[in-house]
């Protein structure tokens, strides 16, 4: 089992260490003041736009958790881990003797590890802690409350994104990642309220969880039927659950629904190799991403290709059976 | 005066929005024509008593013994030209702009995984396909649709 745990820190580290095929360069995406144009407005600029204020008496008090409370990351999925020459050596000695499936591994480290942490750390915020960037937007621009409850709708509303790829990846794997997302995300869950929210009983955070299960089954319910039809069905569905359903700045809403359009659209244009090896990163909201040429999209392919297939052996730990062309 | 005409053509524009296939706690479309009813003048359209949320039980439960009103919007604050980006917002999701701009394609939508995911999840929202109970255990047993 260790050894598995080893090897799977290994692969988290060489995703985040991985020559950058970042997005910002990919997709044009830029800070925004660069264009002029609407159509290339970031979420964060046209929510600030509005001219209607937030109006702080109609939200809940601010219960956000004190920063001694924050739960510590686990050291072997920090970006600063690294573990001894010999452990990775016999890591490779060990998939490459017993032929394990790199892809279903992968999914616990990259899945469960790497993308749940992202998810996290969308909406995550501390009492005194400066807000990072895509929590200020969630937080300060839209005005959202800076509750338990409300990071879990933010938190959601980016697993939910990373499902619709999860789901265009073939079968097995697809579902593979699906699930080491959701048991991260309650595990995770479990252990926020225990020691961050001070939740004492046991089955109290049981129903808690309970309830978050069936919200997250009727938020991915809703966001997949907006996908399937219309930006209105999609608005109305980012406003019931991300806006709590009393918040009502149109313009708000419409920068949320650029925001999701926007990452799905990257998200699209990634083959199921780049997602699954974990080398998508999240658009921040006060950027805005330029569509592709056909001839762009082209290159990129040729690009990613390089990336993948350059070096003449590939490490055990390295194969995959995941699609470079889709 | 120019303040009522805009509203009442945003109320226009809200009354396009689709009906939900689902029944929910609040619905976006009522809401929103019920928010600015008294900026435009004019009566609530809403003759059904809001329905109770969670927010509702708790304060009924905890704080109050009667479920509030919501408060009373603040008109003051609904200026001409906040109203015009209203206006612009609402025509931008009506008329599908992002999803335009941003197009998914087949490879989210129809995906390899679950090729009939989407459109089966609209057919049972929709009620023209009705699946029997056996159907509903091969998904769950085997998990493809």
């Amino acid at each position: 089992m260790k050894m598995i745990s080893g090897m799977r820190s290994s692969i988290l580290r060489s995703a985040v260490s991985r020559p950058s095929l970042s997005l910002v360069a990919r997709f044009n995406s830029t800070k925004v003041g660069a264009e002029k144009s609407e159509l290339f407005e970031a979420p964060a600029t046209m929510a600030k736009a509005s001219g209607l204020p937030n109006m702080a008496e109609d939200l809940p008090p601010n219960k956000d958790i004190p920063l001694s409370r924050k739960l510590a990351v686990d050291p072997r999925e920090s970006k600063q881990y690294s573990q001894p020459q010999w452990k990775e050596s016999l890591g490779e000695t060990f998939i490459s003797l017993f032929r394990v499936n790199m892809d279903n591994v992968r999914s616990g480290s990259i899945g469960g590890s790497k993308y749940y942490y992202m998810t996290r750390d969308q909406g995550l915020q501390y009492a005194d802690e400066e807000l990072s960037d895509t929590a200020r937007y969630w937080y300060d621009t839209l005005g959202l409350p800076r509750t338990f409850s409300q990071w879990f709708q933010i938190t959601s509303l980016h697993i939910w994104i990373l499902f619709v790829r999860m789901r265009a990846m073939p079968f097995k794997e697809g579902k593979n990642y699906q699930q080491k997302l959701v048991d991260r995300f309650f595990k995770d869950m479990e252990l926020r309220l225990s020691e961050e929210m001070n939740v004492m009983s046991g089955r109290i955070i049981d129903t808690y969880l309970r309830d978050f299960h069936s919200q997250l089954l009727g938020i991915i319910m809703s966001y997949d039927e907006g996908i399937a039809t219309n930006d209105a069905v999609l608005a109305a569905a980012l406003w019931r659950n991300l806006f709590n359903g009393d918040k009502s700045d149109l313009v708000h809403v419409e920068s949320a629904l650029r925001y999701v359009r926007m990452q799905l659209y990257v998200l699209s244009k990634m083959s199921d190799r780049e997602f699954g090896f974990g080398d998508f990163v999240f658009v921040k909201p006060d950027q805005f991403v330029k569509p592709l040429t056909p001839e762009e999209e082209a290159a990129l392919k040729i690009k990613v290709k390089q990336v993948y297939e350059s070096s003449d052996k590939l490490l055990p730990s390295q194969r995959s059976n995941l699609s470079l062309e889709e | 005066m120019a303040v009522k005409e805009k509203a009442r053509q945003l109320i226009k524009l809200l009354e396009k929005l689709p009906d939900d296939r689902v029944k929910h706690f609040a619905s976006f479309k009522q809401t929103q024509i019920d928010k600015f009813n008294p900026i435009a003048g004019l009566q609530s359209t809403s003759t059904k008593k809001r329905s109770r949320g969670i927010t509702d039980i708790v304060k009924t439960s905890v704080i109050q013994t009667e479920v509030t009103e919501p408060r009373p919007i603040k008109t003051d604050l609904y200026t001409e030209p906040v109203l015009d980006r209203q206006i612009v917002a609402l025509k931008n999701i009506l008329n599908d702009k992002h999803s335009k701009f941003y197009p998914l394609g087949d490879k989210l939508l129809r995906p390899k995984g679950n090729p009939n995911y989407y459109d089966r999840l609209v057919d049972n929202l929709t009620g023209e396909k009705k699946e029997n109970f056996l159907r509903g255990m091969w998904t769950v047993v085997t998990g493809k649709y």
